[in-house]
């Protein structure tokens, strides 16, 4: 029993390790990024924008798919989208506004990742529609 | 074939749904509702760009002049013979059906082979929280956007799907643009542009080209011409009036600043999630009272059911196979999701897209109600989405159950009912009309669904029948909420004659500008106090023949009540002046007596000039309220030109901050977000020489030195409170006390400006150097200072001392009663006769003799000569120079705590009174007196003013005022406790009793019984001698607090009181001929409609003046008027000229229907 735990903490931290090595590039290229957005912030003029943390994360995620295409399947995002649709139904009832508000920007992002990048890859596939 | 039949029945079926929403003999009035009690008047009514139904007139090029559509319909129903009730019925049946059907045609011509979508989508598309919204009160013209969406998404995306030809294309857009035009609303085409814009960068994107650009731009530039050829009736006058007037209007509503402002408030419920799941409609979140809305924000079943809405329409994704469909369902979702940014206005987490459209794309402020203009868009999308997921779920169920065999009969027609019975069960207000009824708060339930008397209707019949010149005044007056409400139920911002009559009727409604209203609400207190000359003065100013008594207004209600009409009726009944003519039910028409010419266009040879404020001349005796009058403050351009014209010059200055209000002139303090030592740093200063650069006047460069000097300390302050960038504070302090170097040589050098401008600038930089001073104050004793810091504090402190004694000898504010001050800005130097209206003094009935008018930088003093019809006349004043200071010193002010003897309700212990200085020592603790003011005004304001220092470092005196006869309680001392001071302070209040009497309340400090036995091991009091006082109070006053109207009158020409309009005659409502006498002397004509610049005047060889000419000016405030230096005569001509650009308009949309038309025809047919 003990074993099969080891070895599946292991296998997970491998993997985990294995996927750090493999992309450590990218990660440091959207930490880098996150930073550099971060301190954009302070600055003049960009210190007016209001909610300036959700454009951040919005560009990350915009950069992380990208750079982690092939983890960030089209049918997994959508998938979330929904399901944050439905995960919401407890927050409003419970009147959580201010996390139904993120929970929606969320469902926005995702959805318009998803139809963004379909539209994007299957772009031949929609031409000379009539 | 069958499925289509069924199909169209079903959505005609729940077409008549508007037929459960009007029990009894209700109908759908009032709110923004713009449906008419006569829909043919109305309907005329709407070929006139100039239109009498909106007050002293008004221009409707911007009001919806397009909606002819709309009421075409309205009209044709009620020429038909159908009633009121029925007609109405009709037409709502006809729009609530017709989205439904539009939706149809449309998701029916890209999907002819689904069987279930058509009907989901109509369904969808024609019952919604948005629609619902638009129909509590029936808002058509957004309706009709509604409705042609679909059938321009039908024409365009087949045209560049290239199956259907481009002239079939731009035509169908065109036409269908131009009838169902959103009344002409541009606001309305926000989800259009929206849609046009994505589709056209959609296509291009997928099929990127010339050829495909050329096509976009062809169709976009044929429908653009289409759509102006056959809307050209109302679109060239609109355009008049976005050149003249759109920029005006814009910064009455307060600018792009006021428009986001008004965007933000009603965005306070539109989050993404909420317009996902179809709501986020602003009144659901704003109107606590709102008939259904908490239902669907609490209830869990429903909010449940809610969230169904965004899982379904965007599993449209995973339905999805076909790449065709993929094409369709790809564009709809990007449309949904982009017009969710727009929906949601600036609350949103993208807020900041709508935010700068707002604020940087020109005209962009008309989508200021962002959810309104933008949100129907979801639902063209959504109910595509829905529709589409639920006929591949419907399909899929068929399909199941015919690969089982189990057979169902009718089973196609089975499903999509359920859904439809479901789908209206959750929106079940369609069902009984309760969204009409808005509101429930006690005291103020409202509704749309209301029971209009026929003695109403019958009025407006006969009113209509009356001369085209007539005009009534409405009574009783609108309260100041501006709320036109009835006992009946009819509740609205607009005057109910706006939707009655053609006629003109003055009301002081909100339609009507504020000084209107303050005027109007004058002449109401003369009708009602009885004094009828005024009254009749006032009626010959707005040209008024009669009299309406509305006794049915619902004048009781604590919100919106008014005067009795009872009261009015007293008046009009017993005075000779009036006589009853008709009576309609509970309204009851009254003539003025003698009035047998209208006024409405009349020459005078006065000419009057008035700058200040108009309410205070009205009751002055030399002031002639019919004379034309030219008001300088509305028109400062031509000030000189018309004070050299005028032959009598009234100015009536308004004295400065009388209201004794505490002004705020200072700045906030906030985070500089980039301090000294900073690599950007650099940036600041150099922006900072940029806005020197660009500041060219004084004021901008004040601004530039105040706003630096500001900055330089704040910064300071800030690295202290934050701890950052300390080595470089020396650095930020230096800085500061340079600026303020800088900022003395400044304020020291000639102003240069009016003293107007002077008095006001000073007053700024006296609250900015205030708040400096709290900032040193604040920073000072911080640890973080060593003493060279603190040396350049204090020479920063004297500098701002040097400062204020600049500006202090350029401040010219009312400090206390004694001392009213004004400044005189005379538009020319000369001989005034000075005066001061008796009753605005403190004490009117009091001896007057000693007051007295004193100039600054002069020994000239004016006291009372005589008493003029309640004006005291206070001699001439001869002054070369234009620009005075002057101050008044009002004899009748009367101290009322002055013979009136102290009080001590918990004993005298401890509470000392030596000279009238009041002492409290430690014994008084807990302990007040007060004083009891009697025989006071209700409803009048009081200034309570007194001198107080406390002895302690503690806030020790508590002050309140509270009812004679009421016990206040303890712990409102603690409440009262003013701001400790060491010095002697001043304190004022301005105070508007209820009763009349009140009581002054001056504690020492309060001491709760938990803290009652800490007292003793206070230090600060045991620093105190035994006895000592605590705090000291000193000058205890109260005096009704007045605003003396001060007059300065010239009269330079002795004008006789004459008409020279002979005769005139309204030959529609935009154009007037009148026949004047000769004169060959200066003549001012005035015609009172509301101002307007496209009226112009032509003689009778057609020569008209220009819209320009300086001599045309708004004359009494509100009206036309027309200044001939040298005369005029014969038969003169008024025209509106928006009027021609009108019927051009007409001209040209007749003819392109004709064209269009005609070449449908023949192709149609004859080519055949």
């Amino acid at each position: 029993m003990l074993e099969k735990i080891y070895k599946k903490i292991t296998k997970i931290s491998l993997g985990f390790s294995r996927f750090f090595k493999e992309h450590l590039a990218q990660i440091v290229f959207l930490v880098f990024a996150f930073q550099i957005l971060s301190f954009i912030g302070a600055l003049p003029y960009f210190n007016l924008i209001a909610k300036y943390q959700f454009y951040i994360a919005s560009l990350l995620w915009i950069l992380a798919n990208f750079l982690f295409r092939q983890y960030i399947n089209t049918k997994i995002i959508l998938k979330l989208a929904l399901l944050v649709f439905i995960l919401d139904v407890p927050i409003i009832i419970l009147d959580f506004e201010s996390l139904s508000s993120v929970s929606g920007f969320v469902a926005f992002v995702l959805l318009f990742t998803y139809v963004c990048r379909k539209i994007f890859v299957e772009r031949n596939e929609l031409k000379n529609i009539g | 074939m069958i499925k289509r039949i069924f199909d169209f029945i079903l959505i005609s079926i729940l077409g008549l749904m508007p037929l459960l929403w009007f029990p009894g003999k209700t109908m759908l009035f009032g709110h923004d509702a713009g449906y008419p009690f006569d829909p043919i008047i109305y309907f005329l009514d709407r070929f006139s760009v100039w239109t009498q139904r909106l007050g002293m007139g008004h221009d409707q090029s911007s009001f919806l002049l397009g909606a002819l559509p709309i009421h075409g319909l309205q009209a044709f129903l009620a020429w038909v013979g159908f009633s009121l009730k029925t007609a109405q019925l009709i037409d709502f049946i006809f729009w609530f059906s017709l989205p439904g059907f539009s939706m149809y045609f449309f998701v029916y011509k890209l999907w002819p082979s689904k069987k279930y979508l058509p009907l989901i989508a109509a369904v969808i598309y024609m019952i919604n929280f948005y629609l619902l919204q638009a129909w509590f009160v029936a808002e058509q013209t957004k309706i009709t956007t509604y409705v042609a969406l679909p059938i321009i998404a039908y024409f365009s995306l087949f045209f560049f799907l290239k199956k259907i030809s481009f002239m079939k294309s731009i035509i169908g857009t065109g036409l269908t643009l131009g009838i169902l035009n959103g009344g002409g609303s541009f606001p309305l085409y926000g989800g259009l542009i929206i849609y046009f814009g994505m589709m056209a960068l959609y296509i291009n994107y997928i099929n990127p080209g010339l050829n495909t650009l050329k096509r976009t731009m062809s169709y976009f530039i044929g429908v653009g011409i289409i759509y102006v050829l056959v809307s050209a009736y109302w679109l060239f006058p609109y355009i008049y009036y976005i050149l003249g007037s759109f920029s005006k209007d814009l910064a009455q509503a307060g600018g792009v600043g006021g428009a986001l402002q008004w965007s933000t408030y009603l965005a306070k419920g539109s989050t993404f999630i909420n317009l996902f799941r179809g709501q986020g409609i602003p009144e659901w979140y704003l109107n606590p009272y709102h008939a259904y809305a908490a239902n669907y924000l609490t209830n869990p079943v429903l909010i449940f059911l809610s969230s169904l809405f965004p899982i379904l329409a965007y599993c449209s994704l995973f339905f999805v196979k076909l790449k065709q469909e993929k094409f369709y369902i790809y564009l709809f979702v990007l449309i949904s999701l982009i017009s969710l940014i727009f929906a949601a206005g600036p609350g949103s987490q993208l807020g900041i897209i709508y935010e700068y459209m707002i604020l940087h794309v020109p005209g962009f402020a008309i989508f200021r109600s962002n959810f309104y203009k933008f949100g129907y868009l979801i639902w063209f999308t959504y109910a595509i989405l829905i529709a589409f997921s639920l006929d591949a779920i419907f399909s899929k169920i068929e399909d199941f159950f015919n690969r089982k065999q189990i057979k169902i009969k009718l089973f196609s027609f089975v499903l999509p009912v359920i859904f439809i019975a479901g789908y209206v069960l959750y929106h079940y207000p369609f069902l009984n009309g309760s969204f009409m009824d808005y509101s429930s708060e006690p005291g103020k339930e409202l509704t749309t669904r209301v029971t209009v008397p026929q003695y109403v209707l019958d009025f407006g019949k006969w009113s209509d029948q009356q001369s085209s010149t007539k005009r009534f005044l409405v009574v009783p007056e609108v309260n100041d909420v501006g709320y036109v409400a009835y006992q009946w139920g009819f509740w609205s911002l607009a005057p109910i004659n706006s939707l009655l009559t053609k006629t003109s009727f003055i009301q002081n409604s909100f339609l009507v500008s504020e000084t209107d209203r303050v005027i109007m609400k004058q002449m109401y207190n003369a009708l009602l106090s009885g004094n009828i000359q005024s009254f009749i003065d006032f009626t010959e100013v707005y040209a008024i023949d009669g009299i309406v008594v509305h006794e049915d207004f619902d004048w009781k209600n604590l919100s919106w009540g008014t005067t009795d009409p009872a009261r009015y009726e007293k008046v009009l009944d017993n005075n000779p002046n009036f006589k009853l003519t008709k009576t309609f039910g509970k309204w009851k028409v009254y003539d003025i007596v003698g009035r047998a010419k209208s006024l409405r266009i009349t020459a005078s040879p006065k000419l009057n000039f008035l700058q200040g404020d108009l309410k205070n001349v009205v009751s002055f005796p030399k002031f002639d309220s019919n004379s034309p009058l030219f008001m300088a403050d509305l028109e400062l351009s031509k000030s000189s030109y018309f004070a050299n014209e005028a032959t009598d010059l009234f100015i009536a200055p308004g004295c400065i901050k009388c209201d004794f209000k505490k002004e705020d002139l200072g700045f906030e303090y906030y985070n500089p977000k980039v301090l000294p030592g900073s690599v950007l740093y650099p940036l600041i200063i150099y922006r900072e020489k940029q806005i020197k650069k660009k500041s060219t006047d004084f004021e901008s460069l004040l601004n530039f030195y105040m706003t630096t000097s500001d900055r330089r300390l704040v910064e300071s302050k800030w690295m202290i409170d934050s701890k950052q960038k300390l080595d470089f504070l020396q650095k930020a302090i230096s800085a500061h006390y340079n600026s303020l170097l800088e900022l003395k040589d400044f304020v020291g050098s000639n102003w240069g400006v009016s003293t107007n401008d002077e008095n006001r600038l000073s007053r700024m930089v006296n609250g900015h150097l205030l708040q400096q001073v709290n900032f040193i104050d604040a920073i000072f004793e911080n640890p973080l200072l060593d003493t060279v810091y603190r040396d350049v504090l204090i020479l920063s402190y004297d500098e701002i001392l040097k400062i204020r004694e600049i500006i202090e000898k350029k401040m010219w504010v009312t400090n206390n009663e004694n001392d009213i001050r004004y400044i005189l800005d005379l538009p020319k130097a000369g001989s005034f006769d000075v005066y001061v209206r008796r009753e605005s003094l403190s004490q009117p009935a009091a001896d007057f003799s000693d007051s007295v008018i004193s100039f600054a930088n002069s020994d000239q003093e004016l006291r009372p000569i005589s008493e003029n019809a309640g004006w005291l006349y206070f001699g001439k004043l001869n002054t070369q120079e234009t620009e005075l200071k002057l101050a008044f010193k009002d004899a009748t002010l009367k101290n009322l705590v002055e013979n009136v003897t102290p009080e001590f309700p918990s004993g005298s212990q401890g509470i000392t009174n030596e000279k009238n200085v009041f002492s409290m020592n430690a014994a008084s603790i807990n302990n007040c007196f007060t004083f009891t003011i009697k025989n006071l005004e209700i409803d009048t304001k009081y200034l309570v003013s007194f001198g107080y220092r406390d002895a302690t470092d503690n806030r020790d005196l508590g002050f309140f005022i509270s009812g004679e006869n009421t016990m206040p309680p303890k712990l409102r001392i603690r409440q009262s406790l003013l701001l400790k001071s060491r010095e002697w302070a001043n304190y004022n209040e301005v105070v508007t009793p209820l009763e009349s009497s009140m009581k002054l309340n001056f504690c020492n400090n309060f001491i709760s019984i938990s803290q009652k036995e800490r007292v003793g091991q206070r230090e600060d009091l045991q620093l105190l001698s035994p006895g000592q006082p605590v705090l000291d109070v000193q000058d205890i006053s109260v005096y009704k607090m007045s605003n003396p109207a001060l007059v300065l009158y010239q009269s330079t020409t002795n004008s006789e009181k004459k008409n020279y309009v002979l005769d005139f005659e309204k030959i529609s409502p935009e154009e007037y001929s009148l026949n004047v006498a000769a004169s060959n002397s200066p003549v001012t004509l005035v015609m009172r409609e509301t101002y307007g610049k496209y009226w112009q005047l032509c003689d009778e060889n057609k020569k008209c003046l220009s819209f320009d000419d300086k001599n045309h000016f708004i004359a009494n405030g509100f009206a036309n008027g027309w200044y001939f230096k040298k005369g005029i005569e014969g038969k003169l001509t008024l025209y509106y000229n928006p009027q021609k650009m009108y019927i051009i308009g007409v001209y040209v949309s007749i003819t392109s229907f004709i064209f269009i038309l005609g070449g449908i025809c023949w192709k149609k047919f004859i080519k055949k």
